[in-house]
């Protein structure tokens, strides 16, 4: 548990693929939510490819 | 004196005269929030002014010939070859050391020299973290010593963005004309990627660091603003005599949206501390962003340091903290003597730098002491000297390269070796 002040942090914008900078500008949570998206994005493109 | 815990932020190459009028239009809040209920001024660097060298002034508050880093490279320990410059150069104890000795946490981010990562109570990711090649088909292994404690590794290795992972929406803020830049030609986007995405990794760790560990001290560098500007800066308007019109246009914007994400990352950090941390922002050097940009650069190692500027940015805000002050005097040997103040620490008389006692509310009396490197203990230090990495550790020699910071080795390594050896004798003297 930390000692610093923490925050149920909730992203105040929609994630896209392509991300944003305002996304990496929230650190941790904000990449792994940007590759979560993109990543997501990518299999549907080539499931629908396929 | 109340103590509190302190966040320690370096921007490599801030400076007030780029930042200043971004200030006054209200693009940098996050800074303009801290300054406004802290403190500011400027901070004097040190000759010459070569980042790794400084940052370890500012560890240590002791000039470099006391604590032994002179520059971008080192001498192997086996003397058989060179390197990056490492941890193992320092032969003084730093700021993190000493809370170490005295039961402090610190965290340590990207801080430039910090690798191999000393044993301290805390998480260290030193500055090898952040190094991807720009080769998508290139491996990017975590080597030892680039984390500690080891076992953290694991939490945070996903936290590196791959320059090839940098898309449209991330250039275009920095560069809207990004689609009229010949690649073939010009390999500024791909210099932007790599400087930005190592950025981006670095405020990743610490801010994930920020929410999951135990710390009373924390220090996160960014080399965004620096290598930004020996990349951009002469395309930053004014437009600079002898820049083509066309370059002008297409990347004239970089240096002001470099700070402006800075700041956006800054005010994401903010919100992880407490109102009972002493934040402080702080440069090592300025750069020149008016008529004295250098063009041509003239062709010796460290050239580009030519354009760093004397005087870099300092703010602070903090429970014991002055509010709306200016501050004068400060320097980077300064630093630590007013951090180890700030824990109620005595200060060593070798030291050269002072207590800035002008920021604080409560100043308090500071207390002395001969030298922490005299004093025996657990200091979190490394036993001994890694193995070499002479000249392997091509992602860093060739980034310092490219910046212009030190010359291709060529020829025989023998040579190379003698070179950097007389360079190095010839800095302390």
């Amino acid at each position: 548990m930390a000692n610093n002040k923490e925050k149920e942090l909730r992203i105040p914008f929609k994630v896209t693929p392509e991300g944003s900078l305002g996304l990496l500008a929230l650190g941790d949570v904000g990449l792994r939510e940007w590759r979560k998206v993109r990543n997501a994005h990518t299999k549907t493109a080539k499931d629908e490819e396929e | 004196m109340k103590k509190s815990k302190v966040l320690l932020i370096g921007w490599d190459a801030a400076d007030w005269k780029v930042i200043g009028p971004l200030l006054a239009s209200g693009e940098m809040p996050a800074l303009k929030g801290l300054i406004d209920k802290g403190v500011y001024g400027n901070m004097s660097t040190m000759n010459p002014p070569y980042s790794p060298m400084l940052w370890t002034s500012v560890a240590t508050g002791k000039t470099p010939d006391k604590h032994g880093v002179l520059g971008f490279i080192e001498l192997a320990p086996d003397l058989k070859g060179i390197r990056p410059v490492t941890t193992n150069s320092r032969k003084t104890r730093a700021i993190w050391n000493i809370l170490h000795n005295q039961g402090y946490r610190s965290n340590l981010i990207g801080w430039w020299p910090s690798y191999p990562a000393e044993p301290i109570n805390g998480v260290v990711i030193s500055e090898k973290f952040q190094k991807i090649n720009k080769d998508p088909k290139k491996k990017n292994p975590i080597r030892l010593g680039t984390v500690h404690p080891e076992s953290y590794l694991g939490k945070v290795k996903d936290l590196r963005m791959r320059p090839y992972e940098v898309t449209d929406q991330h250039i275009l803020p920095f560069i809207p004309k990004a689609a009229e830049i010949d690649q073939e030609k010009d390999q500024a986007l791909s210099t932007f990627a790599k400087l930005f995405s190592e950025n981006v990794s670095v405020h990743a760790a610490s801010t994930f660091t920020m929410q999951n560990t135990e710390w009373d001290f924390m220090a996160i560098y960014f080399d965004l603003i620096d290598h930004m500007c020996h990349a951009f800066m002469k395309y930053h308007p004014p437009l600079l005599k002898g820049v083509p019109l066309a370059y002008y246009e297409i990347y004239k914007d970089v240096i002001k949206s470099t700070c402006k994400f800075q700041d956006m990352m800054l005010e994401r950090t903010l919100s992880l501390v407490d109102d009972d941390t002493t934040v402080i922002i702080m440069s090592d050097h300025g750069y020149e962003s008016g008529s004295r940009r250098i063009l041509k650069m003239p062709k010796y190692p460290a050239a580009p340091a030519l354009e760093h500027r004397q005087f870099g940015i300092f703010a602070a805000c903090g429970p014991n903290i002055k509010k709306n002050e200016k501050i004068f005097g400060l320097g980077l040997i300064d630093v630590t003597p007013t951090i180890l103040h700030a824990f109620g620490l005595p200060v060593g008389k070798d030291m050269d730098g002072k207590v800035a006692l002008d920021i604080f509310k409560e100043p308090g009396k500071v207390e002395y002491i001969d030298s922490w490197d005299e004093v025996a203990g657990d200091f979190g230090e490394l036993e001994k000297e890694r193995e070499t990495d002479q000249l392997s550790d091509n992602e860093t020699m060739e980034q310092l390269i490219e910046l212009g910071y030190i010359d291709r080795p060529e020829g025989k390594i023998e040579d190379a070796i003698l070179k950097t050896s007389c360079d190095l004798k010839k800095k302390i003297q």
